[in-house]
């Protein structure tokens, strides 16, 4: 992309910056259009919700919810809401920390933005991605409380104070049954990369991972429950609990700064949400391989070829991609909000035993359990007999991609003149490989599961 | 129009290096020269964020997730747990004395200056020639990604499956035996703090002692470690079936591997589980040396898996798993050591015969 729009940039603005200028700049402007884009998924996203939730609780609790501003469902009323809490006034404390009361929301804010990075919307359409995204967005994800905490401590108040321990209390134990829900996907795959995860679980909705096994189904539950509590959202939202403590953390906050950390905490939710689309229903792969269906049928029995506009039409399948998987994510986010106007919140002896009596044994057992299942190589869902792509075909593509891949920096490598630094070896081929010992690894996988499947 | 070239000396990394190294050293001043230790805490926190940036800028997605992951979220739970718990007062502050000061520089000061100089003259560290174009390579090679971590923390080196001296070779046996070190001291400290932090129940006071009879609790305790006892020999009776399944018909996937070691291994593994089994059950039956017996099993049998590993292909592999067999079986008969010792008033201990 960076080079694209140098070619852009030395077209139209070529005659004024200096050669060196264009790529840097290139990369620069790209960097930014890759960061306007996610922010508006976060704003953007933010504002929809927040409207949902309205709409979602006013049918829960039968009545209308907003009927008025911006037409018949009321569309424009969280735009309503955003002006009122702009001209509302910014106050801070006296007995406040000043500047860590006034930095918290922001922290809050980029730990959730952050984490959208690693986020894959479609098939490569992701921001970076990164080998370990599995990893760093639970990584990240987990620094979000860290600016709730900074402002429960910097207001000056026993109420936030207290809303801040119990958040962190709660956020830190039930990090480790979700890191122990997590690990199951990524060891069914492999792989901690997520477009890879995405991308295995191509064809019919039987490949999604919660159909892999029985253990892979139950465990999705305890990641959403997990999920939810590490979002902070009811019936785990101890912190905020407005009956007991005012409103928890965010007492003293007003205006804006109020909003960054509600802006925050729905971000975080689409994030679970995409994570456990992801993860456990095929990510941007539909129910049923629509795209893969129309390109059979238009290459191979049609016979026509794509040609010069396959990469449009590549461009259409992940759109469709794209919109599936933003579908599935607002599901899991519906879910949620259903959920917070369902029941009843917990009290904090309840959230500690609901993590550490019931989700830490169950997930930990589910996480044994689909390892035997691996182990055994036992009929997943993936094996059913239906028309399409199996995950098997998928992984085998992968990995003989990655072979293939291999072989070709192999080749670089051969050519490359630091290769002469590199100790060559005796017994091993003489092309004084860098990747030798990854291709070995790699080709040990291809025929240890390309071979059963 | 003649602009000086000042960005052809700059790319990207050069300028991302700068700006989070920027960032970590200045935070890092910042934890030095505030007093608030709330403050301290975030300042650090952004420091070991950049920090983590700058593993992220040189391709190392998975230390830099670990660096966030463990450093800047270990230093949230320290910021709870360590000051917010133990502060008195609302915002806390740091008096740091004028001989602190003087110390501090003192001890933090030679480390830097070691560190410079280690920095400077360590010719490893000095860029070669080429490296640019070497950077260029290791950032566009996909390939790279965690397998390699993983094979070598379960006991395999593939960064060195081209060493040819065969002794060499041998010692290259992965990092099985430091994870299971790591493993098993974590687990010690989580069993610790689980312990620490539990609620203890008041032993005197107005709860009346009449209201739970110590002979129920003693036989709370009884079946506890009949349970885990019953257990125990589950396991040994499972090894010893396992260990005669082995003899009569051999699994094909496994002879060869078996064939690599001496013939006497596997009946007198069998004979040990055996009599270890035997044990366990005269400690169900109240015997005394069902307890020496259990101990001094649970270390020889180690121990002669260790023995008989001598001159195999992969010793190093087969030592790491000794080790580890021998710190589980340790901290199972440590388990029952303290059933047996140390809860119930009498101790079971002082029941046995």
């Amino acid at each position: 992309m960076a080079e694209l729009i140098r070619d852009c940039l030395n077209g139209c603005l070529g005659w004024m910056l200096p050669e060196s200028w264009l790529l840097p700049m290139g990369y620069a402007i790209a960097a930014l259009i890759h960061i306007f884009l996610l922010i508006n998924v976060v704003a953007v996203g933010a504002l929809f919700f927040i409207w949902l939730e309205r709409k979602v609780s006013g049918r829960i609790q039968d009545r209308l919810g907003p009927t008025r501003v911006g037409g018949k469902f009321g569309w424009l009323q969280t735009l309503a809401d955003g002006i009122k809490l702009i001209t509302k006034e910014d106050i801070t404390p006296g007995a406040a920390d000043r500047l860590l009361f006034k930095i918290a929301p922001y922290i809050s804010f980029s730990a959730s933005y952050a984490a959208y990075l690693a986020l894959p919307f479609a098939s490569g359409w992701v921001g970076q991605q990164i080998n370990t995204a599995v990893f760093f967005i639970l990584a990240v994800l987990g620094l979000e409380v860290f600016g709730v905490i900074l402002a429960g401590y910097a207001s000056g108040s026993k109420w936030s104070l207290f809303g801040a321990m119990r958040e962190a209390a709660q956020v830190v134990s039930y990090e480790v049954p979700l890191g122990m829900c997590v690990v199951v996907p990524v060891l069914i795959c492999g792989t901690m990369n997520l477009v890879t995860i995405g991308d295995m679980q191509a064809g019919w909705f039987t490949n999604w991972l919660i159909l892999n096994d029985p253990f892979t189904f139950i465990i999705f539950w305890i990641y959403f429950t997990c999920a939810t509590a590490s979002v902070n959202r009811a019936p785990f939202d101890l912190a905020e609990a407005e009956s007991e403590l005012v409103a928890g953390f965010h007492t003293e906050y007003s205006g804006l700064r109020w909003s960054v950390f509600f802006m925050a905490e729905y971000g975080s939710m689409f994030l679970v949400s995409g994570l456990a689309a992801i993860l456990f229903f095929g990510g941007w792969n539909g129910p049923v391989p629509v795209t893969a269906i129309i390109q059979d049928i238009v290459t191979n029995r049609m016979g026509f070829e794509l040609g010069d506009s396959a990469p449009f039409w590549h461009y259409m399948a992940s759109m469709l991609g794209c919109l599936n998987f933003i579908f599935k994510a607002v599901v899991g986010v519906t879910v949620m909000m259903w959920v917070r106007w369902t029941l009843p919140r917990l009290r904090i002896d309840q959230v500690m035993t609901t993590c550490l009596k019931y989700c830490v044994p169950i997930a930990a057992v589910c996480f044994l359990g689909a390892v035997f299942y691996q182990a055994m190589d036992w009929p997943t869902g993936a094996d059913l007999p239906m028309v399409g792509i199996v995950r098997g075909q998928v992984r085998e593509h992968w990995v003989e991609q990655t072979r293939e891949e291999i072989e070709e920096s192999e080749r670089e490598a051969e050519t490359a003149f630091f290769d002469g630094r590199r100790r060559p070896s005796q017994d091993a081929p003489q092309t004084g490989s860098t990747d030798e010992d990854v291709r070995r690894t790699k080709v040990a996988f291809a025929v240890r599961e390309g071979g059963e499947r | 129009m003649n602009l000086p070239p000042l960005l052809a000396f700059v790319d990207f990394h050069t300028f991302l290096f700068t700006l989070f190294a920027l960032v970590a050293c200045v935070f890092a001043a910042g934890v030095v020269f505030t007093s608030n230790i709330v403050r301290m805490a975030f300042y650090l926190t952004v420091s070991l964020g950049a920090t983590s940036g700058l593993f992220f800028l040189a391709g190392a997605e998975f230390v830099g997730a670990m660096q966030l992951m463990i450093y800047v979220g270990g230093t949230l739970v320290l910021l709870i747990f360590g000051v917010m718990l133990t502060a008195q007062d609302a915002f806390v502050s740091m008096k740091t004395r004028p001989s602190d000061w003087v110390l501090g520089v003192l001890v933090g000061g030679s480390l830097l200056v070691l560190l410079l100089f280690a920095a400077f003259t360590v010719p490893s560290w000095r860029p070669v020639e080429g490296w640019a174009e070497e950077r260029a390579a290791i950032v566009a090679d996909e390939t790279q990604d965690t397998t390699r971590i993983g094979v070598a923390l379960v006991g395999g080196r593939v960064d060195k499956q081209d060493e040819s001296n065969a002794a060499v070779a041998d010692g290259l046996s992965g990092y099985l035996l430091p994870f299971e070190i790591v493993s098993v001291h974590l687990l010690v400290v989580l069993i610790g703090a689980g312990y620490m932090a539990r609620t203890k129940r008041r032993r005197s006071g107005v709860v009346p002692t009449t209201a739970t009879p110590p002979t129920s609790a003693s036989k709370q305790y009884v079946a506890v470690t009949t349970i885990v006892l019953a257990l125990l020999w589950l396991g040994d009776v499972a090894g010893v079936v396992a260990g005669i399944v082995f003899v009569v018909a051999p699994p094909q996937a496994l002879a060869e591997h078996l064939d690599s070691f001496p013939d006497w291994l596997l009946p007198v593994s069998i004979f040990l589980a055996a009599l270890r089994g035997l044990c366990v059950l005269a400690i169900i039956f109240w015997q005394k040396w069902g307890f020496f017996g259990l101990a001094a099993l649970s270390v020889a049998m180690p121990l002669v898996l260790a023995f008989s590993a001598r001159g195999h292909e992969y010793l190093g592999v087969i030592l790491g798993v000794a080790a580890g067999a021998l710190i589980v079986n340790l901290i199972m008969v440590g388990i029952v050591h303290f059933l047996l010792t140390k809860v119930g008033r009498p101790t079971m201990w002082s029941q046995l015969d």
